[in-house]
């Protein structure tokens, strides 16, 4: 009964993909703060396994816009893209590490409700990565494509899921 | 939703199934997989915009 009720509820929230997990889990004696904590590792496997192409290429751009530009602001303006991936990518970072103490907090209270807010704020952040990603041809590993098209349904951090 | 879009959301729920149940499997508790282990304090990324900002900061000095 417990199962069929989390079921419901979860197929209300997160409509299919994650319903499947909620459904599937209880068996292998896992939750969905189980889940969400692994839908954060993925986001956080996505920061690091495109780190180094990101390092690589923000520096050859640097060194194309430090030879061409000829003011400060011209050398800002020559890397605006790939200053909008590094923000992103900071704001990407911060987003999961927030996101991994709430979750904390939202398991030592037993609130599986409290994990929506979080996972709108995730959806937001990877959002933002991954168009900045795209704007400087960085490509976007399969599952973080996948993460952030299943979370697609989160509108904005905090908000409840679109209806 | 389209088929497409259901089968992309079934197969990250199978991601993440499969995820979750080989760290059960490796005995692994999920509550040890933590963000700042998979992600450096500083990334590569952050580390090149500082060296490249302080390049750019010495040409042109404010």
């Amino acid at each position: 009964m417990r199962l069929l009720s989390r079921l419901a509820f979860a197929w209300r929230r997160f409509r299919l993909g994650l319903p499947l997990v909620v459904l599937l889990l209880p068996g292998c004696g896992a939750s969905a703060f189980d889940v969400a904590r692994q839908s954060l590792a993925t986001g956080a496997a996505l920061v690091r396994d495109t780190d180094v192409d990101l390092a690589r290429g923000y520096t050859d751009a640097s060194r194309i816009a430090y030879t061409q530009a000829v003011s400060a602001a011209d050398y800002r303006a020559h890397m605006s893209d790939w200053d909008a991936v590094a923000a992103a990518q900071t704001a990407t970072k911060a987003a999961l590490l927030g996101a991994e103490a709430a979750v904390d907090a939202a398991e030592a209270a037993d609130n599986e409700a409290g994990l929506f807010p979080i996972l709108g704020c995730v959806a937001q952040a990877l959002r933002h990565f991954t168009d900045a990603l795209v704007e400087v041809g960085v490509p976007v590993p399969a599952a973080a494509a996948s993460l952030v098209h299943a979370l697609s349904q989160y509108t904005d951090c905090a908000q409840e899921v679109r209806r | 939703m389209s088929a497409t879009e259901i089968l992309k959301h079934v197969e990250l729920g199978l991601r993440l199934v499969a995820g979750v149940v080989q760290a059960i499997v490796d005995g692994k508790d999920l509550r040890e997989l933590r963000v700042a282990d998979i992600i450096d304090d500083a990334t590569q990324l952050e580390l090149a915009k500082a060296a490249a900002d302080e390049r750019a900061k010495l040409k042109w000095p404010e």
